[in-house]
């Protein structure tokens, strides 16, 4: 792989709520790019591996006033990540050239301490063996390795992509990346739209001026964790959200 | 010089043995290599490595055809993405390169019998002499033929109508439920000649949608894209992903959607916002005149549970924010809303003055088709062939599936002897429920011809190119026609022998024909055919994931509209029907609810578990979803099982609450089967459709149902 010391960015994304209408296509093509393994048969909300989650909320009103949001949640990307302090193995690293936050396989040694600090719910643990079905596994995408068993795993922002767009600059003797050339497989299948993708630090992007209008915001902010996912939407409510769990929301609502 | 070595020596050589290789690169390097040893496990899969390169093909897994641009590494695909700039594939379609290699694929004949955990292999010979026999006694009196086309329109069903065309008592017939199937309502109230219909959704101002899923991609429109310039109504009961995304959802009581329509037709009449003038004076408009009167907004209203008010302001912006177009539509799992549902639908269109204008419902003429003038087997409605009268069924589901209950099949078998064959490349689906079935190619590894589908405005045709070689065991399906023909003495005259020969059959018509455009996916631009020096290029071009459209019609014939589809003043039964009957206490509504992408596919990506199995967000099948004051007054609470039953039988479900259905309805989650995901499970096993019984218009879109406990 050709390397070149490219421009430092810190890609972010923001999610448009008020487009986003559940389809699914995010999650899928998170799951078609990065190898994640179908589910065995016994798997089930709890064990599965899907490192683009879409939750659906509502306004907690009845019917028919009744309305509901889909979010899309995967790896936040935080500014202070709680699971890098965590981890004993340093298997979780920020990156200084992109600001990812990425999981190294091989140094997980899987104690999952990670998926406890996590307050998104964003990271999963590979509970077995990846497997496909038989012939399947010439569909894979020979960019992206595939994880064994007992490590966790995340959204890295379609780390893949990143590196390929840097070579692509390398081999033209630039330094900055082309906006076009990286772009997350959440952010190209969505027919909606609804995900913008770039550079927050590049006050000209779309993601910058997303980010800062007045219907953006993160998910637990209090916390502190400073995310580099915003989500945006005109009604109140669904900003209300926000200092909402949304995984355990829809699970209390639906399932008692 | 004497040298000793003492106890004391051997010790101080081990400790700092050992704290210089700790303080060295190696136990750091062995952990490392360990760590990616334990990654390489003969049993982890390996990406494959290889030459990349990018194709392009057409999406064949439902009838919309997007362009595809599949990355290929060594040949084979590892990603599909849509070739148009700005346009994005479905769920299904982003996975449709998984579905060569779906675990359920049939690899060879089978024959099914029920109760068996495994399907006997046969081989295919078997299946010819069984299918040709059938119809033998079919000829000798036994009963009728009947194929079951799950993808109409195409050569290969033309192909079908060919064969059978020597047998009386033979027909082709839509699979039921199949998308667009609702507009087959528009041939007896318009009078069609040798015209059908299509829907100018683009260009429409407002769109009033029972039920269609138009947020889905339902007529193929980009409702996204559209956003700015349309406004959407929707009458639904379930809030679907296409009532959340409506400028204006009317959440009527399922099986009201007739009683919406012709109140908001009452409206548009009191008011006089429409001009009548070509409608009135005859018979069928005074019957029309008679059932609106009927429905006035405040009845109406109280038979659907909405507002009044609702009625009123929807059939104001119909008249005010033209062009409006009215459509009836599939509910994705819970088939056709019924003919005459369907007629006072569609009958607003007419009075709205929406035929034959932009934006409205236009007449188009059909593809060529790929053969001479020879008789061809008369096409049918499923519910038109008499119950318990059919000795074969021939199910074409080569090029999709359908989701509808079986028992819509099963009541029209004879009892006397029956067949049933499915040519598909799944054991899931209707193929598992045949007698044989026989593997066909599935997407990607043959040419899946596009023709128009329903709502386009104008004939069009895509061709869906291979990527794979064809898989050892997979059979043609006009080569098995070929077969059949053989067997059972049959004339099947024609040069053509397999499916890609009669598609090149029609691609050549099209091209002598000397019209049309074929518009290139990668940049839009169009080329006339009439430029086109053979029809090796137009094949070429489609090919390439071309597709070619007919020249627009600017001159329509005069049509005589019928707005009560010849139903007269029966036109406004149906409405009452639902809420008359008396039901006993504690009776639900059942409304089945899926999703648009993949309810046209036998077989699903074993990816999809993501979105069915892994997460909530569209739960998975057989989940019965109930309004959290429902189940109260019932006694149940969330994450209960419990019997869900229905006049078709019982079957144990998963209870969840949601505020967002309707209450005194019971939504049963209609996903993929787990031998669709993949799952090896008995062919034939009982589904959440088997509860499902249709009525006598065929609609399984609401059914009555009881939850009890345990």
């Amino acid at each position: 792989m050709e390397s070149a010391e490219t421009t430092r960015a810190r890609f972010a994304m923001v999610i448009d709520l008020d487009r986003c209408n559940g389809c699914g296509a995010c999650a899928t093509a998170c799951a078609v790019e990065n190898n994640v393994p179908p589910a065995r048969p016994s798997a089930n909300e709890r064990t599965g591996l899907t490192w683009q989650r879409v939750y659906r909320a509502s306004n907690g009103r009845q019917f028919p006033e009744n309305r509901s949001v889909y979010f899309p949640v995967s790896c936040q990307q935080c500014e202070h990540p709680p699971c890098v302090s965590v981890c004993p193995q340093n298997a979780v690293d920020v990156s200084p050239e992109t600001g990812v936050v990425s999981q190294i396989p091989v140094r997980c040694l899987g104690c999952r301490y990670c998926m406890t600090a996590c307050p998104y719910h964003a990271r999963y643990f590979n509970w077995f063996d990846p497997k496909w079905p038989d012939g399947m596994e010439t569909t894979l995408n020979p960019d992206v390795s595939v994880r064994m068993r007992g490590v966790v795993e995340k959204c890295n922002f379609c780390h893949s992509r990143w590196q390929a767009a840097k070579a692509k600059a390398a081999a033209a003797g630039k330094r900055d990346l082309d906006p076009a050339d990286y772009v997350p497989a959440c952010v190209e299948a969505c027919p909606e739209k609804a995900i913008v993708f770039g550079n927050l630090d590049d006050p000209r992007s779309g993601v910058a001026k997303s980010a800062k209008s007045a219907n953006a915001f993160r998910l637990l902010e209090k916390l502190g964790t400073e995310p580099k996912v915003f989500y945006r939407s005109d009604r109140a409510w669904v900003r209300r959200l926000a200092d909402a769990d949304v995984a355990v929301q829809e699970k209390e609502a639906t399932r008692g | 010089m004497k040298f000793n070595v003492t106890r004391r020596d051997v010790l101080r050589f081990a400790g700092g043995a050992a704290i210089g290789t700790a303080l060295s690169p190696m136990p750091w390097n062995l952990t490392d290599d360990l760590a990616i040893w334990t990654q390489n496990w003969s049993w982890i899969p390996k990406p494959p490595k290889g030459e990349r390169a990018t194709r392009t093909t057409v999406c064949a897994l439902c009838p919309a055809g997007c362009p595809v641009e599949a990355r290929c590494i060594g040949g084979l695909p590892v990603a599909l993405r849509a070739a148009n700039d700005g346009a994005a594939l479905c769920p299904l379609g982003m996975t449709g390169h998984h579905l060569p290699h779906h675990p359920n694929r049939l690899t060879g004949a089978v024959g099914i019998t029920r109760g068996e955990r495994r399907p006997a292999a046969v081989t295919t010979d078997m299946v010819v002499r069984e299918t040709a026999r059938a119809i033998r006694s079919a000829r000798a009196g036994a009963g009728s033929v009947v194929v079951l086309d799950t993808r109409p329109g195409r050569s290969g069903s033309w192909a079908w109508r060919r064969l059978l065309a020597g047998i009386d008592s033979a027909v082709v017939a839509a699979a039921p439920g199949l998308e667009g199937a609702s507009l087959a309502s528009l041939d007896t109230m318009l009078d069609a000649r040798s015209q059908s219909f299509g829907l100018d959704l683009r260009n429409a101002r407002t769109i009033l949608s029972f039920g269609a899923p138009v947020a889905e991609g339902w007529g193929q429109l980009d409702l996204a894209a559209a956003r700015e310039s349309v406004r959407l109504v929707q009458v639904e009961p379930m809030r679907s992903r296409t009532a959340e995304s409506a400028d204006r959802w009317l959440p009527a009581r399922p099986g009201t959607e007739a009683a919406v329509a012709l109140a908001i037709a009452n409206v548009l009449l009191a008011e006089g916002l429409v001009d009548t003038t070509a409608l009135s004076g005859t018979d069928e408009f005074d019957s029309y005149l008679s059932v609106i009167a009927g429905f006035s907004p405040d009845r109406a209203a109280a038979i659907a549970g909405l507002a009044p008010d609702e009625i009123f302001a929807t059939a104001r912006e119909l008249a005010s924010s033209g062009p409006s177009i009215v459509v009836a539509g599939e509910q994705p799992g819970g088939g056709p809303l019924g003919r005459p549902a369907e007629t006072a639908i569609f009958g607003l269109n007419l009075l709205l003055g929406n035929v034959d204008r932009e934006g409205g419902i236009v007449g188009r003429t059909p593809l060529p088709a790929p053969g001479d003038d020879a008789p061809l087997t008369p096409l049918a409605r499923l519910d038109e062939i008499p119950d318990h009268s059919v000795a074969l069924v021939i199910i074409d589901a080569s090029a999709g599936d359908g989701v509808y209950p079986w028992s819509l099949v099963a009541r029209k078998l004879s009892p006397k002897g029956s067949l049933v064959v499915a040519l598909s490349p799944f054991l899931s689906g209707s193929a598992a429920r045949a007698n044989f079935a026989v593997p066909t190619p599935p997407y990607l590894e043959t040419i899946h011809e596009l023709p128009t589908s329903f709502a386009e405005p104008v004939a069009s045709i895509a061709l869906s190119a291979p990527l794979l070689p064809t898989r050892s065991g997979a059979v043609d399906p006009v080569a098995f026609m070929r077969s059949i023909a053989r067997a059972a003495g049959l004339d099947l005259a024609g040069e053509w022998a397999t499916t890609e020969s009669l598609i090149r059959e029609r691609v050549a018509r099209i091209h002598r024909a000397g019209s049309g455009t074929v518009t290139s996916p990668a940049d839009g631009s169009a080329t006339l055919v009439a430029e086109l020096s053979t029809s090796d290029e137009l094949w070429d071009a489609l090919l390439a994931g071309g597709r070619w459209s007919a020249a627009p019609s600017n001159t329509m014939p005069p049509r005589t509209m019928r707005i009560t589809g010849g139903l007269g003043t029966a036109l406004g039964e149906l409405p009452t029907r639902a809420t008359a009957t008396p039901r006993p206490t504690g009776t639900l509504t059942l409304v089945p609810r899926a999703t648009r992408d993949t309810s046209a596919s036998a077989a699903v990506s074993p990816v999809l578990t993501k979105l069915y199995q892994e997460s909530g967000l569209r739960g998975s099948t057989g989940t019965a979803v109930l309004n959290p004051r429902t189940a109260a007054s019932l006694g149940f609470a969330a994450g209960r099982n419990v019997r869900l039953l229905t006049a078709a039988g019982a079957m144990r479900v998963a209870l969840m609450l949601d505020e967002g259905v309707m209450p005194g309805v019971v939504e049963i989650v209609v996903a993929p089967e787990r031998s669709a995901l993949g799952e090896k499970t008995a062919p034939g096993a009982r589904t959440v459709l088997d509860l499902l019984t249709p009525g006598n218009e065929q609609t399984w879109s609401a059914v009555d149902a009881q939850l009890l406990e345990g």
